[in-house]
């Protein structure tokens, strides 16, 4: 019997070296690079580059306009989503997953494809090289919108209709019943599709290059140019690093998002 | 048994990656040449777009290939990959040193290449004997002779490390129908900055080139005082005065204190909000689809736009497809001269890299390569210039165009004498044109001695220097932050403000409620 | 009504919306002509380009023969490791699972420039070996997420009375397990082949120089401008978006039937 478990369990073996290998190595090595620096052919341990990040007026402005083209897209994939999901969730239409399908649908067509088709169209309609932040905003809502759709779908449409039916015969008001029940108990569904807009939004460059012919520069490009143009692993590294954390906090601001990847990408189409 | 099965079939998870990028390798006895040249740098067969093969371009590769065997009798095979950038293609020489015999870098980086010892030199037998010595136009040459680079503490000329392959100057392209003024505007780099060309230029993504760009109108009262002062209008290039003039105009444009920095950066961040926008290598495509008008462009590729953008007549149907006629504009300020060279990296198989260049040098191969890239070739030659006179001639001298103008000639004899087997006498290099065509492909193709003179060549710089200007461009392509992002952030930092204070204010009355609805749905 | 108004109006604007660029696309992709916007009759000269274009042709092999070997390989090893970790103690399981999340939550262009850092380093950068790598580390994790759930549903009895009744770990594994978990790892594959099909970031970090992609290819065309002298990618784009939408659809509507009864009891 013992022996039988241990064969089970030793199924993961493969995998946690995959692990080791090719995740956690790797990421130990971007800590290395950050806090290192190479002198005639010499790597050497250094601060030099968490120094010169946050003394650099480039990379700061960088910085602050990621966040704000990522704070905006997240914010109007919100303004549309919510309702739209909330319509659709509330609805009495019998077949209303089909319709969810239509909106969430393009997640699964090659990103590169539907960017490279919006900006025909904003070059038709004279937007391509006028507006570059209009545009690489209009991008990352077209990109991610489905990601913010689908999580506030599924709180929405799990949402136990005897609470609103019990706020309301408590005497609240529509509005007060969405502020105070319906919106909190949305919570979870927002803050998964808030965490999944707001990190591709600000290092997704492929939209912001295509859509503002490498007028904007977001910190996913900076970390891209350090690698393929300015020759300086250490400070791409360091970037990488700095985003981290990035992430980091804001996973423990949210409370962490868990499964809402897996749960929006796969689980509710194959 | 089958516990066997799937501790094989994981194991094989792990190592098919191996399996499958090693499969397809498969391996044959021939020499083996590995070139790593620019996209679309060599004459290569094309497809037309209904499947059949364009008979004008030759495929160079496998003519040298089959003329390598035909002379020693061994077989060859030619190992051909592409780069997009010199920067890119130095990682990759850095990341797996050794996996080239022959690289195509620019001018500055041939220089970067050579000081850090990273080249081999080219054979004495080579450098004399070779076509290359014999057909590669004198003025080229003797510019890659009066080049130098420091390598291990001693100066070497570029000559003894590198052979140039295609050359030319940077311009802008433009339509001459989008205004009256236009060619008078884009006669000084400034042009640019006019808001009268608002959203229809495009300038390179890159830092070197844009970088000149911006130093070239910072420095233009400069420039321009410099050019008076030595007539610099009517020098040529025996002129004795020139190599000093060079020598000042390239040391203006290779300038990087932190004052030049300082001004170029301002001069691009004005120039950024009168773009279309930066280009990788769209603005010869953007151009003659006529999305932008004016396009920052090296010579090469200005040809190649001026031809694809013309009108002309489809021979099949006999139609005329419309299009636009495009010029090339060398400013007065000064210009950069550039060159793609031959380096063989270190541990190179020297041997088959100079034969694989002397074949390339031969004329009628570097016609059949100017052919299909459209830029300039090092190599002059008989058959080069006879091949220019068919793409360009209009007539003998003293003979008119259509409106009846005479035509002007186009002196190319810098560039073509000593280089004849015998067709040819020197001083004969003139090409007659209509005054109209010598704005086009011709003077892209070939700059006047006028234009050279006051052509900078791009110096490598070191390292400590190279970061101060990539962090310029870092700030001209990372600013400005635009007023409404301040506004934006201005709103959110006070949001947050109001939500802390009214939670720190409600205080515990709320705390409760909102806390079990979360755990109710979980 | 005027609420039945505006929600039609919201619902109707979003899918214009996400539907105009493919749409026009698609449309294009049906006239002769280099540039969008000007329509030169109809025709389908730009899908015969397409299918006589040998490089295209070649693209689209290399994606999905790509995207079906690193699907093919995350899915055996994510099943497994979904199955190791189930069954082993929770000092194992923990660190596992969480070194699981952090190709999900890391920025794509982190996990691509640390896999660079890596491959640079053993000299296997830019090989197909890292290419492969590259898309296992954005795929394995999601196969062990979808596969997990369903191991936690499925009926621990089930794999001890088949070891009572005979037989071996391994076929009980085969023939008990794997059936039970197989809509998990079902998803986890097909989950994997769009996350290969739809990456552009670590493939650009990873693949060999003279290797593309659909989404390299592309990206490229855009920043050389040759997607204006290439009409025909066009037509491979609406072919693709056309093909992917009817499939997905396909999918969806016939694998939902049984989904509801399901979620009815």
């Amino acid at each position: 019997m013992v022996k039988f478990h241990f064969s089970r369990k030793q199924l993961c073996i493969p995998y946690a070296l995959f692990l080791i290998l090719f995740v956690i190595i790797p990421m130990l090595l971007i800590l290395f690079y950050a806090f290192t620096e190479t002198v005639d052919g010499m790597i050497r341990f250094s601060f030099a580059n968490f120094v010169n990040f946050f003394t650099s007026t480039a990379k700061l402005s960088t910085l602050l306009m990621s966040f704000t083209v990522a704070i905006i897209s997240t914010a109007i994939c919100l303004l549309i989503a919510y309702p739209l999901a909330y319509i659709l969730a509330r609805s009495k239409f019998k077949r209303k997953n089909v319709l969810l399908m239509l909106f969430i649908l393009p997640m699964w067509i090659n990103f590169v494809l539907r960017i490279t088709a919006l900006r025909e169209l904003l070059d038709l309609i004279g937007l391509l090289g006028t507006q570059n932040y209009l545009n690489t905003i209009i991008g990352m809502v077209y990109d991610f919108l489905p990601f913010m759709i689908l999580p506030l779908y599924t709180t929405l449409e799990k949402l136990d209709n005897s609470y609103l039916e019990a706020a309301a015969d408590l005497g609240g008001n529509k509005f007060t019943v969405f502020t105070k029940v319906t919106f909190p108990l949305s919570m979870p569904g927002v803050i998964s599709g808030i965490t999944m807009v707001f990190m591709p939004s600000m290092t997704n460059y492929v939209v912001s290059d295509t859509l503002s012919n490498f007028n904007i520069t977001i910190l996913g490009k900076l970390i891209d140019q350090y690698f393929t143009t300015y020759d300086n692993w250490h400070m791409g590294s360091m970037i990488s690093i700095i985003l981290l954390v990035i992430i980091f906090i804001t996973m423990l601001v949210t409370g962490g998002f868990k499964d809402g990847k897996q749960e929006a990408r796969g689980a509710n189409l194959w | 048994m089958k516990k066997r099965i799937v501790t094989t079939a994981l194991a094989l998870c792990l190592l098919l990656p191996f399996v499958l990028s090693t499969a397809g390798c498969a391996s044959d006895t021939a020499l083996v040449l590995r070139v790593y040249n620019w996209e679309d740098y060599i004459s290569e067969p094309t497809e037309n777009e209904d499947g059949t093969v364009e008979d004008d371009y030759v495929d160079l590769i496998a003519e040298f290939e089959k003329a390598y065997y035909a002379e020693t009798g061994t077989r060859v095979r030619v190992e051909y990959s592409t780069f997009g950038t010199n920067e890119n293609m130095y990682n990759e020489l850095q990341i797996n040193p050794g996996s080239y015999d022959l690289v195509c870098p620019s001018d500055y980086m041939i220089m970067k290449m050579i000081s850090e010892d990273m080249v081999e030199k080219f054979s004495d037998d080579f450098l004399t004997n070779s076509n290359y010595a014999k057909y590669a136009s004198p003025y080229i040459q003797n510019l890659f002779e009066a080049n130098y680079a420091t390598v291990n503490g001693e100066e070497h000329s570029w000559a003894d490390y590198s052979v140039p392959y295609m050359w030319g100057t940077m311009g802008y392209v433009y339509n001459p129908a989008l205004s009256d003024t236009i060619e008078d505007d884009l006669s000084s780099w400034a042009g640019l900055w006019s808001e009268a060309y608002a959203s229809v230029a495009t300038i390179k993504d890159s830092v070197r080139d844009s970088y000149f760009l911006g130093v070239a109108v910072a420095y233009r009262d400069e420039l321009m005082r410099l050019k008076e002062e030595y007539n610099a209008d009517e020098m040529t290039l025996s002129d004795e005065k020139y190599a000093e003039y060079n020598a000042k105009v390239t040391e203006i444009m290779n300038r990087t204190d932190e004052d030049t920095l300082e001004r170029t950066k301002d001069a691009l961040l004005e120039l950024k909000e009168n773009l279309y926008g930066f280009e990788v290598d769209s603005g010869k495509q953007d151009m003659i689809a006529g999305r932008i008008s004016i396009n920052f462009a090296w010579s090469g590729d200005a040809v190649y736009t001026m031809d694809d953008a013309e009108p002309y007549t489809d021979e099949e149907t006999g139609k005329e497809v419309p299009g636009i006629y495009l010029n090339y504009i060398v400013p007065e300020e000064c210009s950069n001269i550039w060159f793609d060279g031959w380096v063989m990296p270190k541990g190179a198989n020297t041997e088959l890299a100079e034969a694989f260049i002397n074949f390339l040098s031969d004329p009628t191969n570097a016609v059949a390569n100017m052919n299909y890239i459209g830029y300039t070739s090092s190599i002059a030659g008989d058959a080069v210039f006879e091949e220019m006179v068919d793409w360009y001639s209009e007539g003998e001298a003293g003979d008119t165009d259509e409106e009846g103008n005479p035509l002007v000639p186009y002196d190319l004899n810098y560039f073509f004498n000593g280089t004849s087997d015998g067709a040819h006498a020197d001083g004969d290099f003139i090409i007659y044109v209509s005054a109209e065509s010598a704005k086009r492909q011709i003077s892209a193709q070939y700059p006047t001695e006028e234009v050279l003179v006051r052509s900078a060549i791009m110096q490598h710089f070191d390292d400590e220097t190279n970061a101060a200007v990539n962090e310029m461009w870092e700030e001209v392509k990372g600013l400005p932050i635009p007023v409404w992002a301040y506004v934006v952030i201005a709103v959110i930092a006070a949001g947050i403000a109001v939500i802390a204070l009214s939670y720190v204010y409600k205080g515990k009355r709320r705390d409760s409620k909102p806390k079990k609805g979360y755990h109710a749905v979980k | 009504m005027v609420k039945k108004i505006l929600s039609v109006a919201l619902c109707a604007a979003v899918l214009v919306f996400i539907y105009a660029p493919i749409l026009l696309l698609v449309v294009y992709s049906f006239t002769d002509s280099n540039v969008i916007g000007r329509w030169e009759g109809f025709s389908f000269a730009l899908y015969g380009q397409l299918f006589r274009n040998a490089e295209i042709m070649q693209i689209l092999f290399n994606t999905v023969w790509l995207a079906l070997a690193a699907a093919a390989l995350s899915t055996v090893l994510g099943t497994a490791g979904a199955i190791g970790i189930f069954y082993s103690r929770r000092r194992v399981a923990k660190p596992l699972q969480a070194a699981s999340q952090i190709p999900v939550i890391n920025a794509e262009i982190v996990t691509a420039i640390s896999l660079a850092l890596l491959f640079s380093m053993i000299a296997l950068y830019r090989t197909y070996f890292s290419l492969i790598v590259g898309h296992m580390v954005l795929c394995t994790p999601f196969v062990v997420l979808s596969v997990l759930p369903k191991l936690k549903q499925m009926d621990s009895n089930t794999y001890e009375a088949a070891l009572d009744l005979g037989a071996t770990p391994a076929q009980a594994l085969f023939k008990v397990v794997v059936p039970q978990i197989f809509s998990g790892i079902l998803s986890g594959f097909m989950l994997s082949i769009t996350l290969s099909l739809d990456d552009y970031i670590v493939t650009a970090f990873t693949k060999p120089p003279m290797f593309d992609t659909i989404s390299t290819y592309v990206y490229n065309a855009v920043r050389n401008g040759t997607n204006s002298s290439t009409p025909a990618l066009r037509a491979l784009s609406a072919l693709i978006f056309v093909v992917m939408i009817v499939i997905l659809l396909a999918v969806n509507l016939r694998a939902r039937k049984p989904a509801a009864k399901e979620r009815a009891k």
